[in-house]
């Protein structure tokens, strides 16, 4: 197997949940943050970008300012990552980078984003297109 | 009992995802083997800049009609989930007319039936 192949076989998808409202700049930020932090810590290669932005009313989405955590502002989000498995130290690691990053270059606060990674999915569920198993890539 | 959730960028007619939803449902009644009317889909449908996708990333060239499937299920073998992506995408292709490239898909194969409820607080294992 090539390096290729096993950087092709990283892909994860990224669901950004937050409220209606923001700039498509501020949007732009907040996705080259996390793909940033990604390859950074989660061992993407640069082009592994698939990520969509659910925004809601303000009404429609609820949460604690203070369970666990914040306080939490208006710009709370959730980011949830779907991918293979990982290991704990790489959770982590994603974790601090995720923050880290979105601190530094989208400007929102560490209390701000919450993070759930979904890391239950093998490759040969996956098909980046063409009807064919990423597996098989 | 499958749950079938579609991204794709805002803007398209009702026909267009009709035709999607039948394709999706032919494609899982001939792979996985399901009855016809077991048909949930959701669609979510993103305005152009909330939608971020590589367009060559391990495929593609992926277009403005580039779509996600994620399609969660019961535990399926390897070679059910290879005929699904095949059948999904034929399908696709023919009607409405996706791009094979554009389709993207994502199998969540870990639910159990004891974990859906079709409706009145029923499991769905107990039918």
């Amino acid at each position: 197997m090539s390096s290729r192949d096993l950087e092709i076989k990283k892909m994860p998808l990224v669901t950004i949940t937050l409220t209606k409202g923001k700039s498509q700049q501020y949007i732009d930020q907040v996705s080259a943050s996390i793909n940033s932090a990604l390859i950074e810590s989660y061992l993407l290669p640069p082009g592994d970008l698939f990520q969509r932005f659910i925004q809601l009313e303000p009404g429609s989405l609820i949460y604690d300012r203070h369970y666990g955590g914040g306080p939490r502002s208006d710009d709370f989000m959730i980011v949830e990552v779907k991918s293979d498995a990982r290991r704990r130290d790489e959770k982590n690691a994603a974790f601090e980078s995720i923050v880290e990053h979105l601190s530094k270059s989208a400007g929102v606060r560490p209390e701000d984003v919450l993070i759930i990674f979904d890391a239950r999915s093998t490759i040969e569920d996956f098909s980046l297109g063409n009807g064919i198993s990423a597996n098989k890539l | 009992m499958p749950i079938a959730t579609v991204t794709l960028t805002k803007g398209k007619t009702k026909e267009y995802l009709n035709q999607i939803s039948d394709s999706i449902r032919n494609a899982v009644v001939e792979a996985y083997l399901w009855p016809p009317d077991d048909l949930f889909h959701n669609f979510i449908q993103l305005e152009p800049g909330a939608f971020i996708y590589d367009r060559n990333f391990g495929g593609g060239p992926r277009s403005d009609d580039f779509i996600i499937i994620e399609l969660k299920s019961d535990a399926r073998q390897r070679h059910h989930k290879d005929d699904v992506f095949r059948a999904i995408t034929k399908q696709l292709a023919i009607s409405p007319g996706v791009r094979p490239e554009d389709v993207q898909i994502i199998l969540d194969t870990v639910s159990n039936h004891e974990d859906y409820s079709f409706g009145s607080g029923i499991s769905a294992n107990k039918y």
